[in-house]
């Protein structure tokens, strides 16, 4: 699915993510929104009431004072007429009573109808137009009667209405607000994603895999993805251009020695020679064909040496009698040519390494030495162990590598000017450093023509 | 002498069969796991040779099945991969032995001739003899022609190997195996320079040579 349609699902996936954000913003927004008008208005409430309490006290005041005269002439004497001014005997009739005009009968009737008023009540009444809202509280007086006191609240609520509609007007650009963020933030944290998408369809488009994808550094998180998704490319590059190479080089090698193997059988197939010259050239193609094959092996495991694909099987071994061992295999080979071997390690020098592929490198080693060391030469095999390192170096008094050769010799297949006239395929060498290569050590060389050559391999503990 | 021979490849089992014949074995061949193992486990082998990668049935389950079966018969194991796989190893008992891919038909023989005889327990010899050729494997001594020859280690057990597979091939992998006891190819001579040293102390002088080199194969041991 993901690579069916991986924009589809970047879509949905950053639609979903402004959604999500959008709508978080929205509510939080709304939440304080409301939060701040329900505190405001509360505000307001309270401090009108309090206008009102305090007027009521007042009044109170002047009718516990002065009586019923005194309070008459302080309520008819205030011209403002947006009070509601009353007091009302037990029977329920109001002794004095002043009400403002636009303060309909309906609306007297609506407070008479509501009930006898209790001390300290509060109680809010529309006017006979719907519209001048009264709010009213009362305080019974020690003679039985009761102080009526209201007032309009129409401005009080105006002013609350205009709040509410800021409010509600500020909603438009807070969802605009959200979503532009949302967009932003969708943006910025599936960048990095969408990056990574389009470099993947261009490998799979292309089959090149040379591409990186660049590295966004504002992020900790998305750079590590980035960074480890880049190593993993370099890593997948580094293993195929290996591949390429190990096929390359393996079909161009063996080109020659089939050519070979061709050109005999073709040669025999036409001659019309009897039947032991024809016997002689089957011969030569059995042989030709054993070269082939122990080429093909030999040069599928440097490649795969060289490129990290060697199976290797390391273990903790004392290499001293692998050393012994190796020399009694060429005991009889170094006899014949008259070259004598020494050797001087102690009994036991311990690494761990594959075991086969150090015998293949002490093999080919010591097999090189004696090819090329005269009769009466000799070679000296010693081993140390120096740090976290065993040395072991081959020394002979051989014919000696000149400048210009040394760094080929390692060289696939390449076979110096004295070595053309030996048996052998040029592969020696370089398995020797693909082995020491695939087990972290080294190899290096030193030689004086004419006087002999040292080859020394460093191994890890 | 009876072989069975599973093969899918008709080129190959058709060498395979053959050649097999012509050394003097009858043959029965299956070109599938299935048939194989029928084959297997109702008629009565000397040794198989078994391809790894048949149709059906593989070459490892196969051998695993038969000895699951109690059927001991030796077998021999080709395969196309170089790097002996895990399993291959898990069945190297006694009775098993394995081929890579391209082989020598003359290796081949050898070693089924090596898988029988090892099967069949036969008293082991204190002395070899091969025409005027004899060697005591007690005391080492090695005679031809009524003179002694002197041997060193290595050459004697060259010899013995050579004598006890006389008149069959004997690879260079086979006399590494056997005589150096490694499992590698060190891509030298050695093996050239121990046959040239035999060579020297007991076919020198002598008309009758008794070692003879097969180019490309290997090495025989015969009387002439």
């Amino acid at each position: 699915m993901f690579l069916e349609n991986p924009k589809l699902l970047l879509k949905s996936s950053g639609f979903r993510l402004i959604t999500w954000y959008t709508i978080f913003f929205i509510i939080t927004s709304l939440a304080i929104n409301v939060y701040a008008y329900t505190v405001i208005s509360s505000f307001i409430h309270a401090q009108s009431r309090k206008e009102i309490q305090e007027d009521i006290n007042d009044l109170a005041k002047v009718y516990q004072g002065g009586g019923l005269e005194a309070l008459h002439q302080d309520v008819f004497e205030d011209e403002d007429e947006s009070f509601l001014i009353r007091l009302i005997g037990s029977n329920y009739i109001p002794i004095i009573s002043r009400i403002p005009k636009d303060w309909s009968t309906l609306s007297v009737q609506q407070l008479e109808k509501s009930g006898y008023p209790k001390d300290k009540e509060w109680k809010v009444l529309k006017g006979g137009d719907g519209e001048n809202e009264i709010e009213i509280t009362s305080r019974r007086m020690s003679d039985g009667t009761t102080l009526q006191l209201g007032q309009k609240i129409e401005e009080r609520e105006d002013l609350l209405r205009r709040i509410r509609k800021v409010y509600l007007i500020a909603i438009i650009p807070i969802i605009l607000f959200a979503y532009v963020g949302g967009v932003f933030i969708a943006d910025r944290a599936l960048n990095p994603i969408r990056q990574l998408i389009n470099t993947l369809n261009s490998i799979v488009a292309s089959g090149k895999i040379d591409v990186r994808v660049p590295v966004n550094r504002t992020d900790k998180l998305h750079e590590e993805l980035i960074t480890l998704f880049n190593s993993m490319l370099q890593k997948i590059e580094a293993l195929m251009n290996g591949m390429r190479n190990v096929l390359d080089n393996v079909a161009h090698d063996l080109r020659t020695p089939m050519t070979r193997l061709r050109g005999t059988a073709e040669m025999a197939l036409h001659s019309e020679q009897n039947g032991d010259v024809l016997r002689e050239a089957l011969s030569d193609c059995i042989e030709e064909s054993e070269r082939i094959l122990i080429m093909l092996n030999t040069l599928m495991d440097i490649s795969e040496a060289e490129t990290g694909a060697m199976k290797l099987d390391p273990e903790e071994m004392n290499v001293a009698p692998l050393i012994d061992d190796i020399v009694d295999l060429y005991g009889y080979t170094a006899e014949e040519k008259g070259v004598s071997v020494y050797t001087g390690f102690p009994e036991e020098l311990y690494l761990t390494a594959d075991r086969n592929w150090v015998r293949q490198v002490l093999a080919n080693l010591l097999d090189n030495a004696i090819k090329y060391t005269p009769t009466g030469g000799r070679i000296d095999i010693e081993a140390c162990r120096r740090e976290q390192e065993v040395i072991i170096t081959v020394k002979d008094t051989g014919v000696g590598i000149s400048q210009e050769e040394l760094d080929k010799i390692w060289e696939r297949l390449y076979r110096g000017d004295e070595s053309r006239s030996q048996r052998g395929l040029g592969l020696g060498l370089s398995l020797v450093n693909a082995i020491v290569g695939a087990h972290r050590g080294h190899v290096r060389v030193s030689s004086e023509p004419g006087a002999g050559s040292v080859f020394t391999v460093s191994l890890p503990v | 002498m009876r072989i069975l021979v599973i093969e899918d490849d008709k080129k190959i089992a058709s060498f395979l069969v053959n050649g097999l014949k012509q050394a003097g074995f009858a043959v029965d061949h299956a070109i599938d796991g299935e048939d194989g193992i029928h084959l297997a486990l109702n008629e009565s082998y000397d040794a198989a040779v078994i391809d790894i990668m048949l149709p059906k049935l593989d070459g490892l389950s196969l051998i695993e099945e038969l000895r699951r079966q109690k059927v001991n018969t030796p077998v021999i194991i080709l395969s196309a991969k170089r790097s002996v796989d895990d399993r291959v190893k898990g069945l190297q008992t006694g009775s098993d032995d394995y081929l890579t891919k391209p082989f020598s038909f003359s290796e081949l023989i050898a070693r089924v001739h090596a898988l029988i005889r090892r099967a069949s327990n036969t008293p082991e010899p204190t002395g070899l003899a091969v025409g005027d050729m004899s060697i005591d494997l007690l005391t080492r001594e090695v005679t031809r022609a009524d003179k002694t020859i002197h041997l060193q280690p290595r050459e004697f057990a060259l010899l013995e190997y050579l004598m006890r597979n006389a008149g069959k091939m004997i690879s260079k992998t086979m006399i590494m195996e056997h005589v150096y006891d490694y499992n590698f190819d060190p891509q030298t001579n050695v093996v050239d320079v121990l046959i040239c040293r035999l060579r020297d102390k007991i076919d020198r002088d002598i008309d009758k040579k008794m070692i003879h080199t097969i180019r490309g194969v290997g090495y025989v041991l015969r009387e002439s």
